[in-house]
C-alpha cells in the first residue's frame, strides 16, 4: 500500500472558469489522486440544468479508448450503464448549475493508479454533492470506473465543466502517491 | 453566463496560466455538453419505461390478470 502522499499542484480559483488542467505531471509518482471542490456553475441551458457535471480527460487530443461504467443515484432514482467514450469520463460525476438548488457544492475525487505505467489505464472517480440548506434538494451522488486503453504515460490530467464557468474559490489538488 | 475561461497549471514550473477560451472550443463544449444530456435524458426515459412495465407486471399479478410478453420479461430471469 502506497505510504507517501504529496502534492503536486493546487489550483483554488481566483477567476471564474470553466476547466482546470494539471500540465506536465511528473512522472515519479506510483499513483495520481484529484480532488475537487466545485461551486455551482453558471450554466446556460436550463432544460439540461440536471445534466450539469465534471468531464474528466487525461492527456491532450485523445479521441478513442475511454470506456467506463458508472453508477449514479438522487435519492429516489438509480441509474447504472456501462458505455465507451470518446475522450472523457463524465457520468456521474456531479457538479451543480447556477439555475438549481441553493448553496450546493460538490466534492469530486479520482483516483488514478499506476498513471505513468506501460499498461492501460485506469480510472476511479466518485462524487457527492452537499446542500447546506435545511432542504438538502438535489444532492445526487454517483461513482466511475474508467479504462483508458492506451499503454502511453499520462502527463495531463483535465476537469472541465459543462458549458460556463465554476465560480471563484472552486478548488482542485492533484496528489502524486509513491509505494515506496 | 461570462465567456469561459481555462486554467492550466503547469505541475514542472508551478505557474498557472488563465486563458480565454477560442470561439471553436466553446462551440465543441456547447456541442458535448448538449449531445451528453441528451443521451442521458434518454437512458432516463428507458430506465423510467422498465420501472413501468416492472409496476404493471406486479399489478397484474396481484390481481391474477394475464401478463403481457414484455412485462413477463421484466420478472423471468
Amino acid at each position: 500500500m502506497a505510504n507517501t502522499y504529496t502534492l503536486i499542484a493546487s489550483s483554488v480559483l481566483t477567476v471564474a472558469t470553466s476547466s482546470v488542467t494539471f500540465s506536465s505531471v511528473p512522472q515519479t509518482f506510483t499513483d495520481l489522486v484529484l480532488k475537487a471542490s466545485i461551486g455551482k456553475e453558471d450554466y446556460y441551458n436550463p432544460s439540461f440544468d440536471q445534466y450539469v457535471r465534471a468531464w474528466i480527460s487525461v492527456n491532450t487530443n485523445v479521441v478513442s479508448g475511454i470506456s467506463g461504467t458508472f453508477m449514479q443515484g438522487n435519492g429516489t432514482a438509480v441509474l447504472s450503464a456501462r458505455e465507451t467514450e470518446t475522450q472523457w469520463w463524465e457520468k456521474g460525476i456531479f457538479t451543480e448549475s447556477n439555475s438549481n438548488g441553493a448553496n450546493i457544492l460538490s466534492s469530486i475525487e479520482a483516483y488514478i493508479p499506476n498513471y505513468a505505467g506501460s499498461g492501460y489505464k485506469l480510472i476511479s472517480v466518485d462524487s457527492a454533492q452537499e446542500n447546506n440548506t435545511a432542504s438538502g434538494d438535489t444532492t445526487r451522488v454517483g461513482a466511475y470506473s474508467g479504462l483508458y486503453s492506451n499503454t502511453v504515460a499520462i502527463s495531463d490530467v483535465r476537469l472541465l465543466g459543462t458549458y460556463g464557468n465554476w465560480p471563484v474559490g472552486s478548488s482542485f489538488y492533484l496528489y502524486g502517491i509513491k509505494n515506496s | 453566463m461570462t465567456n469561459p475561461t481555462k486554467v492550466i497549471v503547469n505541475c514542472e514550473t508551478g505557474e498557472t496560466e488563465v486563458l480565454p477560451l477560442t470561439a471553436e472550443e466553446i462551440a465543441q463544449m456547447e456541442a458535448d455538453a448538449l449531445a451528453a444530456a441528451e443521451a442521458e435524458a434518454a437512458r432516463e426515459a428507458e430506465a423510467e419505461a422498465l420501472a413501468a412495465l416492472k409496476a404493471s407486471a406486479r399489478a397484474k399479478l396481484v390481481a391474477g390478470q394475464p401478463l403481457t410478453e414484455e412485462e413477463a420479461a421484466t420478472l423471468v430471469i
